[in-house]
């Protein structure tokens, strides 16, 4: 009995311990969470300087009009977004569009010329928005890199450990979990935004019917052989009765087309 | 940490062979052994010191005690340790949002692995010089459970 009593003394302890340390300031979830987000904003500013580049950027009026008219648009739907984002367009006839970490999103030009509607794109953009909102980018990192490769590279690694952030980056995908919390994000910001959110399975179902030539590498699709499944998930969407879709303004789609295909 | 052995039988250290003392003395030791692969599965902590009482336990008592003083004093350890992993994976692979406990959780475990390591220390040096001291509660248990009529023929 007497050794039970010790037994419950010595957690009883450690539970006095875990509160007297969390009453700390060191500990504290907001100063983790700014030190967290800054080591975020080191391994953004070297991927995005790795995918782009200055030379690859496409800064047309048209494109920057565009791309800012749907972010904001999405964005507005979101209390609180995560990051202050900036979406780059990049100069690249592959089909793609990914999330690097810290808010920042690449389009290729591919993609835009890939999509027969600004609403495609603001599918796939509310897509990446959901990686981004929901923490996959440095979970993703996280699990194919190594909790000890991250940390090494966040505490001043040497630009090998980048570089192996970079090739891990750009060769492994989400997992099937993490896509299904992106479209479902994707799936009610589209709604939020008054953009049919059946747009996303539009998508799906053209990339999955398209032509084996068309270079597709965008994320949610090429490595998830269950996209079927996702596009009936995203058609059995349903919206609210007094749902409203209002069309993209301000913006020329068919400039952006064009431009797209240069 | 330390619990009064004024109201409890041992042996004498001059009693005590050198080997029996060495025996007694790793068993606060092996732990160490393991404190790599501990860090990430703590339970390898805990099956190497089950692995060493089962390889005692036909000793002499002096050893036999230590060895149970040892894995007694490693299971709330490891308890808190399993909880710290458990933690730090939904942390990283499971998306959970880093709220001021879990920071706490952190830094008491690692106080008490401190604690812990500072005590096996003291325990090791102590076993090896034949002394008698029980850890609070765990010492008392590993006391009450040892056959400490049971001598071995350690003539073989």
């Amino acid at each position: 009995m007497r050794a039970f009593k010790h037994i419950v003394l010595y957690f009883g302890f450690f539970a006095l311990m875990v509160f007297i340390f969390s009453q700390l300031d060191f500990f504290s979830k907001e100063r983790v969470q700014k030190l967290s987000s800054d080591q975020e904003e080191r391994i953004s500013r070297y991927l995005t300087d790795v995918f782009v580049r200055a030379g690859n950027i496409m800064d047309d009026e048209a494109i920057v009009t565009f791309v800012d008219s749907l972010s904001s648009r999405l964005l507005s739907t979101i209390d609180e977004p995560k990051y202050d984002y900036s979406i780059y367009v990049i100069r690249n006839r592959t089909v793609n569009a990914f999330a690097l970490p810290g808010g920042n999103i690449v389009l290729h030009s591919g993609l835009l010329d890939y999509a027969e509607s600004p609403e495609e794109v603001a599918a796939v953009l509310a897509h990446e928005f959901g990686h981004s909102e929901k923490g996959h980018i440095m979970q993703k990192l996280m699990k194919e890199i190594g909790f000890g490769v991250l940390f090494s590279a966040l505490t001043g690694g040497d630009i090998g450990v980048f570089s192996e952030i970079g090739r891990k980056f750009i060769t492994t995908r989400f997992d099937r979990e993490y896509e299904l919390e992106a479209d479902g994000f994707a799936l009610e910001t589209l709604e939020a935004a008054s953009i049919d959110p059946r747009y996303l399975a539009v998508f799906f179902h053209r990339l999955s019917e398209s032509d084996d030539n068309i270079m597709i590498r965008i994320d949610f699709i090429s490595t998830h052989p269950s996209h079927d499944a996702r596009r009936q998930k995203a058609l059995s969407y349903q919206t609210a009765e007094d749902f409203e879709e209002r069309p993209i303004e301000g913006i020329n789609w068919e400039l952006v087309k064009a431009l797209s295909r240069r | 940490m330390l619990e009064s052995t004024t109201n409890y039988w041992f042996p004498r250290p001059e009693d005590l062979p050198e080997r029996q003392r060495e025996e007694a003395s790793f068993a606060y030791l092996i732990p160490f052994v393991t404190i790599i692969a501990g860090l990430p599965l703590p339970i390898i902590n805990l099956l190497v010191c089950v692995a060493y009482w089962l390889n005692v336990r036909e000793k002499a008592p002096f050893v036999r005690f230590h060895a149970l003083q040892s894995l007694f004093t490693t299971i709330p350890v490891v308890l808190i340790n399993a909880g710290a992993v458990y933690i730090g994976v939904h942390l990283i692979f499971y998306g959970w949002t880093f709220e001021t406990w879990m920071g706490g959780y952190f830094a008491a475990t690692i106080l008490f692995n401190i604690i812990e390591f500072a005590f096996n220390i003291y325990a090791a040096i102590n076993a090896r010089k034949g002394k008698s001291f029980l850890f609070i509660g765990f010492g008392q248990i590993a006391y009450d459970l040892t056959d400490w009529e049971a001598m071995p023929d350690e003539s073989l």
